[in-house]
């Protein structure tokens, strides 16, 4: 079986600076993935180009052993989604939750009005969303109410894979484990194979089985969710990105 | 009993709204020594606005009230907007989360700098440009008279913040408020920042004023924590003794992050029930 999202030697530029170099690594299917790293080490950028938002790329995308070329078009929505950081900055400020999930559906021509108000509804259920939010804005919702809805646009045409950009990370703690506890359980009834994009190890470490480290356009180390747990990693950058996220949440009792 | 150097005493403060006057700080009181305290909450909680509210900082139309504002035996709260002026920034300062925002883009480092001792100090012309190098070097800026001639979008993120704190500290202030003053920053920076801060504070004597949505993070930096719920404080903790949290806010909110070595399937989540006037999340 293939995997379902392989990249091989991807490099991105930017105008004349290149900010993803030689970049390869794999995830099976029904698979949780991390890329971290630091700003500007590219992680988002990888992303961007598997979705088409990057066009100076080279290298190759496989999404289930089927090379990635070109615009992406109907097919590839149906098969990968991305979930941004913010959601008020991802979500249609004048249109109604309704109309964002609905939105989907009527341009892949899915269903009747009646099926897709059915849809709507259901999706809405499965996010943990109350169906009285279903004609409010984005402004009428909390943080994390609004980051539901922009994940449950991106379940809309049913997905295998789900690429999310840093998706809690524009949350209060307090609303971050709902987010990160609903990833979770959606993952598991859906079968979903996740890519997730993140400065803060510890949510790897909760949802992730492995992990790519990046550090300026380049992968320096792939390791499982364990090796994160117990802090083995064996290169040295990777060594300093796990101890200063210690020192950022929960330096214990060392210096200072 | 010597009078602590800050002390509010149930502030509040409303917005008008169009169902009657919000109250989003509600009878917040504190004394504050020479000493590190932080202030936790979540987004709406009431810690940035009380921070504004020490320095005066919030303008109508909303409406600030205390029965207390006193600041090294002054009343803040009756101090004309001149006298204000020479407390701002002078005797109590404040960084905030993103440099981006903070500084001026159109005014090189050095020179705005320079501006908080020209406004603050008495400092003669000839010496400005010295002791501002100082300060650079102070802040671990390796390369200081290179860096007095770069323009705020010509430094790092974490660059900017340290930038920030130096042009805070040079009036030798003696509460300096740090308002989220990592979040904007990369963990390898943030702990660099956060250090740096410490180191400052200790050396200068001064008191510290922590805000952040973080409670370990403010617990490590800090002697005291304060923890913001709906712009009261629910409950006030020795940052060592965080285990001992009582208040089913804080300890759902220490139980809810994700930590390093992870092994639940599912995070606790913060239960409101208490709460019982209500509020959706």
């Amino acid at each position: 079986m293939s995997a379902a999202l392989e990249i091989s030697g991807l490099s991105v530029r930017y105008g004349r600076s290149t900010v993803v170099r030689e970049v390869s690594f794999s995830v099976a299917e029904g698979e949780s993935y991390a890329l971290v790293g630091e700003s500007g080490s590219g992680k988002s950028t990888i992303l961007r180009a598997v979705v088409g938002m990057a066009r100076d790329i080279s290298g190759t995308i496989r999404l289930s052993g089927e090379a990635l070329e070109g615009p992406r078009g109907r097919g590839f929505a149906r098969h990968c989604q991305m979930v941004f950081q913010d959601p008020y900055a991802s979500l249609h400020p004048r249109r109604t939750v309704d109309a964002a999930l609905s939105e989907p559906l009527v341009i892949h021509g899915i269903g009747t009005r009646a099926d897709r108000a059915d849809r709507v509804i259901e999706m809405m259920r499965a996010v943990g969303l109350d169906e009285r939010f279903r004609f409010r804005f984005p402004h009428q919702m909390s943080g994390g109410q609004r980051q539901r809805v922009a994940i449950a646009r991106a379940l809309m045409l049913d997905p295998k894979l789900l690429l999310l950009d840093e998706p809690t990370s524009a949350l209060d703690v307090s609303v971050q484990a709902e987010i990160l506890n609903l990833l979770v359980r959606l993952r598991e009834e859906r079968g979903l194979t996740y890519v997730l994009v993140t400065h803060a190890l510890p949510v790897v470490g909760f949802m992730c089985d492995r992990l790519g480290v990046l550090r300026k356009g380049r992968m320096v180390e792939e390791a499982e969710a364990g090796q994160l747990r117990e802090g083995r990693f064996s290169d040295p950058y990777a060594q300093e990105l796990y101890r200063f996220s210690l020192g950022a949440g929960e330096r214990q009792g060392q210096a200072g | 009993m010597t009078e602590p150097l800050l002390s509010v005493k149930n502030l509040r403060v409303e917005f008008p709204g169009p169902r009657g006057p919000v109250e989003v700080v509600r009878g917040v009181s504190f004394d504050l020594g020479r000493e590190r305290l932080g202030i936790v909450g979540e987004s709406g909680s009431g810690k940035s606005l009380t921070a504004r509210a020490l320095l005066r900082l919030i303008p109508p139309p909303a409406r600030v009230r205390q029965e207390a504002l006193r600041f090294d035996g002054m009343d803040l709260a009756a101090m004309s907007e001149r006298q204000m002026r020479r407390v701002r920034g002078a005797r109590i300062s404040m960084v905030m989360q993103d440099p981006k925002f903070s500084l001026n883009p159109v005014m090189t480092i050095g020179s705005q700098i320079a501006e908080a001792l020209r406004v603050h100090g008495t400092l003669p012309r000839g010496q400005i440009r010295a002791r501002v190098i100082e300060m650079l070097t102070q802040v671990r800026i390796h390369d200081p008279e290179h860096v007095m001639g770069l323009y705020p979008h010509e430094v790092s993120g974490g660059m900017g913040q340290r930038v920030m704190i130096a042009m805070m500290l040079i009036p030798e202030p003696d509460i300096l408020i740090a308002d989220e003053p990592t979040s904007a920053l990369d963990v390898s920076v943030q702990a660099q920042v956060l250090d740096l801060i410490e180191t400052m504070i200790a050396r200068n004597g001064m008191g510290l004023i922590l805000i952040s949505h973080d409670l370990k993070l403010v617990a490590r930096y800090c002697d005291r924590v304060l923890v913001m719920y709906r712009g009261e404080v629910v409950e006030a903790l020795e940052a060592g003794r965080l285990d001992a949290a009582a208040h089913p806010y804080t300890r759902g909110l220490l139980e809810s992050v994700p930590r390093m070595n992870e092994t639940r399937r599912l995070l606790p989540v913060l239960d409101r029930a208490w709460d019982t006037e209500g509020r959706g999340t």
